[in-house]
Parts: C-alpha cells; structure tokens; sequence
C-alpha cells in the first residue's frame, strides 16, 4: 500500500513537471521574435499568406494556441510540422530516433566498458605508473570537449588519411555494411564516458578500500583478486549502476554537436534545427518527450538504488 | 622459543602523514602461549590497534612501515616472510581477527551467510551445500536464532549484538589457533557486552584459542585474560598476570587506570579518579619516559632517559624510574610491598 | 622480603637524577606539532602536486596572452589585408591569418578574453544565485524548503539545450542573451550542494556544541558555516568555467551564440571549421587554446579537490 501511494505521487509530481515545462516552452515560442513562417511566407502574396497562417492556426491569438496545444497534448497530439508538411512528431521520432540511438548506444558501450576497465586499473595500482596514466588521460579526455575531437578525427581519418567517410550515416538498408560510417562519430563521443567513468570508478573503489569490510575480508584470507570481485567492486558499483540511466537517456536523445559535424541524420540534429525555425508543434513535442524521458529515468534510478544498495528501501532514507 | 604460539619482538610501525612520521608502535614484545588470554590494554591512540593489525599483516603500507627489526613469529615463523600463499593460510586459518564496528566490518550488500561461508570455502575443501550447512551449525554455536533465516539476511537487518556474533563465527570458522579481538564490545550495550565475552570465553575453551584481547576497558578483561599487558604511547609500560597487575600494579599509569575504574566497593563520596593530560605526541616522541607529563611521581631523569625494565614476580615486569630510587617513595604506595596479602 | 628488587641492569639513581619535577608545570596539554591550519595545509597540499602547479603557471601564461598578446605580434586583429588571406603562420603572423587576412594570433587572444570573461560572469552569476538560493532553502527547511527543491526539479527535468537556445532566440544573439541563456539553469547544481552542506552542518555536532556553547550566530557563520563551503564553492568554479567556455563555444558553433563582430573562441572555431579542409591551422590554433584553458582549470580543479578534502590534510 505504501509502494502504491509512493508510485501515485510519483506520477502526479511528473505530470504537474511535464505541464510546467511545457507550458514554459510555449511561451518562451512565442516570444520570440517571427515565428515559422515568416521567412516561408516573404515573397508570397498576402492571400497565400493568411491561407497558411489560418493552416495552421498561427493566426489566432496566443491564449487561444496554447489551450489548442494544451488540450493537443493531452491527446498526445503535437500537431503536424511547419517546416516538414504532413510529419508530425511521431513520425519524426520513427524515423530519426533509431540512429540517434545507435549512435549514442556505440559510444556508450565503448565509452563506458573501456571508462570502467580504466577505473579498476587506477584503483588497483593506486599510486603506480596506470593510476597516473589513467588520473592524465581522463584530465586531457575531459578537456578536450567532444565537438574537438569529433573536427579532429574528421580532418586527420577521413579529409586527410581516407579512412573513412568525411561525413554521413548509414541509412535504412545498410545496418551493417555501412559500419565505415560510424566509427569516427562513436570514438568522437566515447572519450567523455571514458573520462567521466574512469574516474567515477575509481573514487568509489578507493572510498570502498578503506572500509573496514575489506580489513575483514582480507583477514580472511581471501587473495587479493577475490576481495576485488566480491567485496570491492561489488560496492562501488552502486554509484556506476545508479548513474547508468541517465547516460542511457542522454545518449539515445541524440548529441547535437557530433550530429552535425559528421551530418548524421538523427535527433539531436532536427532538434536543434526544429527549434531554429520556430517549428512550434515539433519542438513541442519532443521536448514533452525528452522531459518525460527524464523524469522516467530518475524514478528508475531511485528504484535501482533499493536493488543494488539492500540498505535503502522505497520511500526511505538511508538505513 | 618453538612452544610459544606467538613471539612478538621489538615490533615497530610508523605512519608516513603530512606532517611527518608517526611512530604508532616503538618496540613493542610479548609473548603468547597456545589457548592463553592476552589483553592489550591502553587508552585510545596508544598503538594498540595498530599492533593488532600488524599481527595480521593488515596495515597499508604505504602509509604504514613495519620497521625492519620488526618480528612476529607464528609458531616460530616470521609472518612477515610468508609468501602470498602462506599469508593468506595464515590469515583465516591459523589467525583471525575480530573488529571493533561490526556493522562497518560486515560487508553491506552480502548476505550474513555468504560472509560466513566465503572464510569457509576458500580455507576447507567443501562443497557448497556442506558450508552451507557448517554455515547453520557456526551460526547456532555463536548463538543466533533461526540461523535458516538469518544466513540469507544483510548486516543492516541485525542487531549490533547479533552482527558481532556473526564476526565471530566468521573468526572461529576454520578452528584458528590465534585470535586477535580489537575492542570486540566497545561498540555495544553493557549486558550485551557481558554475553560476547561470554560467548567468545566458551568458543575458546572449545577450541582452545589462543586469545589476544585489545581493549581500553580494564574491566572487561578483569575475568578474561591471564596475562596483561599494558600499552601507552606506542610501548608497553607494564606486563604481568592478570592478578599482578590488578592487586600489585607497580606502573604509576597502570595505578592511575585502575583508580579510574569506577568499583561497588568504593565509597559513595569517593570521586572516581581521571588522569589530566594527554599523551604525548608520538610525531615527535618525547626523550625520556614517555608518561612523565602525566606522572605526578615525575622526576628529573624521566624527561632524559627511557626507564629500564624491571622484574617483579617471575611473570611482571615494569619500566619505571621509581625503581631505581635508594628506598621506595613515601608518596608512592603502590611502590611499596607492605600490603601484600 | 625486599620491597623491590630493580632488574640486574639498573642503578641506583643520583640525588640529581631523582629530583622530583613538578609534573603539572611540564604542561601536558602542551601540542609539540606545528599547528596547521585547515588552508594552510590545503596550501602546501596544492603547492606539492605537481599537477595543480602546472595548472597554475599554465593559467598564469594564459591570463597573460590574454592580457597582452593582442598586442605582442604588432599586428591588428580587426585589420583586413587582401594581400595575405589565408596565409600559414610565419614570422608576421604567428598563426596565420583568416580568410579576410586579418592576424590569426591577436584574434585568438582577443577571443579567449570574451570567452573567459563571460565564463567568469556566469560563473559569478551562478555562485551567488546558488548560494543565496541553497542558504535560504537551508535557513528556512520545512514547506519552503520543499517547495523550493521542487523548482528545482522542475528546472532540472528541461532540456537544457532547449532552454539555452530558446533564450537566446529571445533575447538575441549578443553578450546579453548568452549570459542569460546559460545562467538560467546552472545555478542549480550549486544550490543543491550549497544547500546540502548547510544543512549537514547545522546538524553536526560541533556546530550544535558551538550553539550551545552559547557562540553567537555571526561566529558559527565565520567560524563553521563558510570555510566548510567556500571549499565547495571554489571546485565549483573551478568545474564551472570550463564548462561555460565549452558551451559558449559549442553554441557559437551550431550558429546559436555570438554573431556579428564579437569574437570568441566559438565563433572562431566555427569560421575555422568551415575551411578546415583547407586550412587547418585556422581551426587548430582557436581549438588548441580552448583545449589548454579548459585543461589548465580542470588540473587545478583535481588538485584543488584533493587539497580542500580535510581527509587528505591531516
């Protein structure tokens, strides 16, 4: 009973965020200068004009839109874009999400994996040679921020060496076959997971090493090895597993900067576009969309915190 | 010296810090011998812990240096030259350690059974469904209700005094010859603290464990151990047997800690005695006898010179300058054998 | 029986050697170590890291370039010269020059002194609203607490790409609207740290025997409350302002940021993208520089994260 009321508030508390946000986004829309059309609509007659404004309702004053988006929403109805005749967000989100979600996928896989593997070694061989190599390496990955890396693994692998195309994505038909294509986006984004959970582990693992359960474990007997696997990693997990979904979450929204250095078809790109122009009804959407997803992905985390941390219990505190 | 279980010469260990080097443990030597009780006895910061680490090869080094000259042997072998392997024979099988915060010793997110059969499983060939049931049995013998239950429970969900019986089933797990319990009651309620000795006093005459106690409560040890030794900054001061040293202590530190433990015996209006100061800062020990700004029988040659030892009975010695005096101070009355039984 | 018998080793002592010293005179409470205060540990802690010494010589070189270098090469960053468009760097122009032939170099630095300066306002900005926000969540607790963290979740759940590029749309692509656009979501991060640790504090236990103790509130502040946050705030300006270098030079570069004749590191980036094929130097140069301050302040940020931590001190 108690879970369900947690669960019930849960939901309320994310409905009341999702209608603020995008009630905010709404009109921050509509203050901002021009709107869709404007550039569309400059060489054409007046009569044209009015037609299109009346299609899509941006004659009708502010008020009146926003209940029409509101009540929009509630449908799950964004409308259909301005820019792209006939495509609503659904659509959009058909077509581009799947290659932002390989893109953001790969580089989290690599990203990650090669970040945790860094971490263990650093924390293992504390103040030796691979804890310095490593303590460097995430410092220098950090600072290079990743539209660098993207314009420099641009210029040297594909302008320079032809090792792979300068830019695009493989589309529908060629999933695998057109793996050339992905390598330089997915290393350009992986460097920051690199850094960010090389160091992440490392700190929890050391923060762990000096709990006295690896005194007692180690009083036990067990080899060094074994009270890393069972003792050590197993702790320091908890922050790594309960930060996973939001770089899931991240990752597959689509990162704007990659996408449009190496012209990659995917969300993160249209995003950024869709709100350039002012296409209200598709910015609309996805940013209720990606906001849902947020909120979705903290709640997930918050219940991933009760599985991986036995000490922690729904709608408790710590211990 | 083969009959000793455990030979402990001239133990040293520093702390390499910030600020320079801490000399937690300055020659420390005692002698154990198979199934007796030795308490450590001092106040906090004394070293004792860090004795009691070093007996299992537990402090980091770095920060911590086990001094060269340092010795502890096992049944005549240095612990300190045991290869990986035998270290980690030694460690479980033939010596455990018990620890002061159960809940902060235990691992949180294992399962109280797992714990317990991991020390099991890697020392004895057995299968999984025989540790666990040896997991059963050991939790039964340290007195734990519903052990069925118990085992696939977490730290959290037990009781302080109940976790510190699970530590010490893990220590007894393999039947070791040693046991090292630091504070192994500190942590917990008085009656509480009663039963765990209870408990670890019984398990060790079952299995005849040698014991070494560290503790900075002299009444707990009072019907615990046969010997004790009693530790201050980073040396100990005063060893004798237990009787010895609780009816003839012929340490002014030692007189003064027992004048501190409070006694039904006493007089209601008798203020019970605290010793003022504190110890002396072992970054940069202090020449001479390192209690002398505490000692109210203080003399000149303390401040210079590190007192000698001297024998009392067979088994007591003391390293006091009051001992050295032409005839016994008139203040000193612990000095003086007039009141012996 | 003899009341003592001294071990065979032993003397006899010395009237002189046996001369009783008044033992509360040696001043047990005396502390022999040198006392050290919680900065001046956290001083000589950084000052020994190699690291954060590099960090801050690096910062030092670059606040001078930054300064000065404009005019070190003598030639001016706003002066076309169709004779040398787009030449490599030489013993005139230190970086080259850009498709209009003005000087590469002063450029470069002019660039870097918008960016930075922008990074340390909205770093300012983002300090002072945190704090002000996380204390007043602190000092009141209760409903205003709650309602105050749950703004704050409100504003954490936007996308904050969305945020920064619609009020930059709004506002207008200047000096103005960037600050605005990246100040208005990130003070959050500071207000939830400044807010946790007030609150942490408050109930520790030496701030409450401090209370009780009967200090007055102005002590505790000074004595407790601010250094144990002045060290959260000073990693977080250090982890702030590369941030806001990076994301100023990203907006620049998605044709979001500074337009018109402002130069920053972004815009920079962003023109040197387009010839890039080309001419790399024009993209190298600017990237470099942003790359090297954002370095310099995450090194010092590192170092100064193990200095700050009362654990590493001792």
């Amino acid at each position: 009973m108690k879970v369900f009321r947690y669960l019930i508030k849960r939901l309320l508390i994310a409905l009341i965020t999702l209608y603020i946000i995008a009630t905010a986004t709404f009109f921050l829309l509509a203050l901002t200068p021009g709107d869709a059309l404007s550039a569309r609509v400059e060489k054409l007659p007046d009569q044209v004009t009015e037609r299109l404004y009346e299609k899509y309702g941006l004659d009708k004053p502010v008020m009146e839109r926003y209940l029409i988006t509101m009540k929009g929403l509630l449908h799950g109805d964004f409308g259909e874009s301005i820019i792209y005749e006939g495509q609503t967000v659904q659509d959009i989100i058909a077509e581009k999400g799947p290659v932002s979600a390989r893109l953001g996928l790969q580089q989290m896989i690599l990203g990650v994996g090669v970040g945790l593997l860094l971490g263990i070694l650093a924390a293992v061989k504390k103040g030796k040679f691979w804890d310095y190599f490593v303590v460097v390496l995430a410092i220098l990955l950090i600072s290079v921020p990743n539209l660098i890396f993207a314009l420099l693994l641009q210029m040297v692998f594909a302008a320079r060496l032809k090792w792979f195309p300068v830019i695009g994505w493989p589309s529908a038909g060629q999933w695998f076959s057109g793996w050339k294509y992905t390598v330089l986006p997915t290393l350009a984004g992986c460097f920051g997971y690199i850094a960010a959970y090389s160091r992440l582990l490392k700190a929890s693992m050391l923060d762990v090493m000096n709990q006295d359960y690896v005194l007692t474990a180690e009083s036990k007997g067990l080899t060094h090895r074994e009270v890393i696997l069972h003792h050590v990693l197993r702790n320091s997990m908890i922050p790594i597993i309960t930060r996973l979904p939001m770089t899931v979450a991240m990752c597959i929204t689509g990162s704007f900067f990659i996408e449009s250095v190496f012209s990659i078809p995917g969300l993160g790109l249209y995003y950024v576009n869709a709100v350039a122009a002012q296409d209200v009804p598709i910015v609309m959407g996805e940013t209720v969309i990606i906001a849902a997803l947020y909120i979705f992905v903290v709640f997930i985390t918050d219940i991933l915190y009760t599985i991986v941390d036995p000490r922690i219990r729904i709608s408790g505190g710590k211990r | 010296m083969s009959d000793k279980l455990l030979k402990v010469d001239n133990l040293r260990v520093s702390y390499h810090t910030y600020a320079g080097e801490v000399q937690a443990v300055r020659g420390v030597s005692f002698e154990l011998d198979e199934g007796e009780t030795l308490a450590l006895v001092g106040e906090s910061g004394c070293g004792k812990s860090v004795t009691a680490r070093s007996l299992m090869r537990l402090n980091k080094v770095p920060p911590a240096e086990i001094k060269a000259e340092s010795r502890v042997l096992f049944q005549g072998e240095n612990i300190y030259d045991f290869d990986q392997n035998r270290l980690r024979r030694y460690r479980g099988q033939d010596a455990a350690m018990i620890f002061q915060d159960a809940m902060a010793a235990l691992n949180p997110t294992m399962t109280i059974g797992k714990q317990v059969a991991e020390t099991l499983l890697h020392h004895q060939a057995l299968s999984k469904k025989a540790a666990r049931e040896q997991v059963r049995q050991l939790l039964q013998q340290v007195g734990i209700s519903e052990p069925e239950r118990r085992l696939r429970q977490y730290p959290h969900e037990l009781s302080g005094g109940m976790r510190q019986r699970v530590m010490i089933a893990i220590a007894f797990a393999n039947q070791p010859r040693l046991l090292i319990a630091d504070e192994p009651t500190t942590a917990l309620d008085v009656t509480i603290q009663a039963q765990i000795i209870d408990l670890m006093k019984q398990l060790q005459q079952i299995h005849k464990t040698a014991v070494i106690m560290i503790t900075h409560d002299l009444g707990v040890v009072a019907n615990l151990a046969q010997r004790i030794a009693v530790m201050y900054a980073g040396t100990i001061v005063e060893r004798g047997s237990s009787r010895e040293i609780f009816y003839h202590p012929r340490h002014p530190y030692t007189n003064m800690l027992l004048e501190a433990v409070p006694r039904l015996d006493q007089p209601e209006d008798k203020e019970l005695a605290s010793i003022a100061g504190t110890p002396p800062d072992l970054l940069n020990p202090p020449p001479g006898c390192p209690f002398c700004s505490r000692c109210r029988y203080c003399m000149d040659i303390c401040l210079k010179q590190r007192p000698p030892v001297y024998q009392f009975e067979p088994d007591h010695q003391a390293d006091c300058w009051l001992y050295a005096l032409e005839k016994p101070a008139e203040d000193a009355p612990f000095t003086r054998r007039d009141d012996h039984e | 029986m003899s009341d003592y018998q001294p071990a065979s080793t032993s003397r006899i002592l010395t009237p002189a050697e046996s001369r009783r010293v008044d033992w509360q005179q040696l001043n047990a409470e005396k502390i022999n170590r040198p006392v050290i205060t919680y900065w001046q540990g956290a001083r000589r802690w950084l000052l020994k890291n190699p690291i954060a010494v590099f960090a801050m010589i690096l910062l030092l070189v670059l606040i001078l370039l930054i300064l000065i270098g404009p005019g070190l090469s003598g030639a001016e960053y706003i002066k076309i010269n169709a004779a040398a468009k787009n030449t490599a760097p030489n013993a005139i122009y230190w970086f080259g020059t850009d498709t209009l032939g003005r000087d590469l170099w002063s450029r470069v630095w002019i660039g870097a002194r918008l960016s930075l300066l922008i990074a340390l306002a909205c770093s300012a900005i983002k300090l002072v609203v945190g704090c002000a926000y996380g204390g007043i969540m602190a000092y009141f607790g209760g409903k205003v607490d709650l309602i105050m963290m749950r703004i704050i979740e409100i504003l954490d759940s936007f996308p904050y790409l969305l945020i920064t590029l619609l009020i930059m749309m709004v506002i207008g692509k200047n000096v103005a609207g960037l600050l605005t656009a990246m100040c208005l979501t990130s003070w959050v991060s500071t207000a939830r740290q400044v807010r946790g640790q007030l609150m942490q504090l408050r109930e520790s236990e030496y701030v409450q025997a401090s209370q009780m103790l009967g200090a007055n509130p102005a002590h505790i502040i000074i004595k407790h409350l601010l250094p144990n946050t002045v060290s959260i705030l000073i990693l977080d300006l250090c982890s702030s302002i590369p941030d806001y270098i990076f994301t100023e030079a990203s907006l620049s570069f998605l044709g979001m940021g500074l337009s018109g004749d402002v130069i920053s590191l972004g815009v920079l980036i962003s023109d040197g993208k387009a010839k890039m094929q080309f001419y790399p130097f024009q993209l190298l140069f600017p990237a470099a520089v942003l790359c090297i301050a954002v370095l310099a302040f995450n090194m010092l940020g590192d170092g100064l994260r193990d200095a700050l931590d009362p654990r590493t001190i001792e």
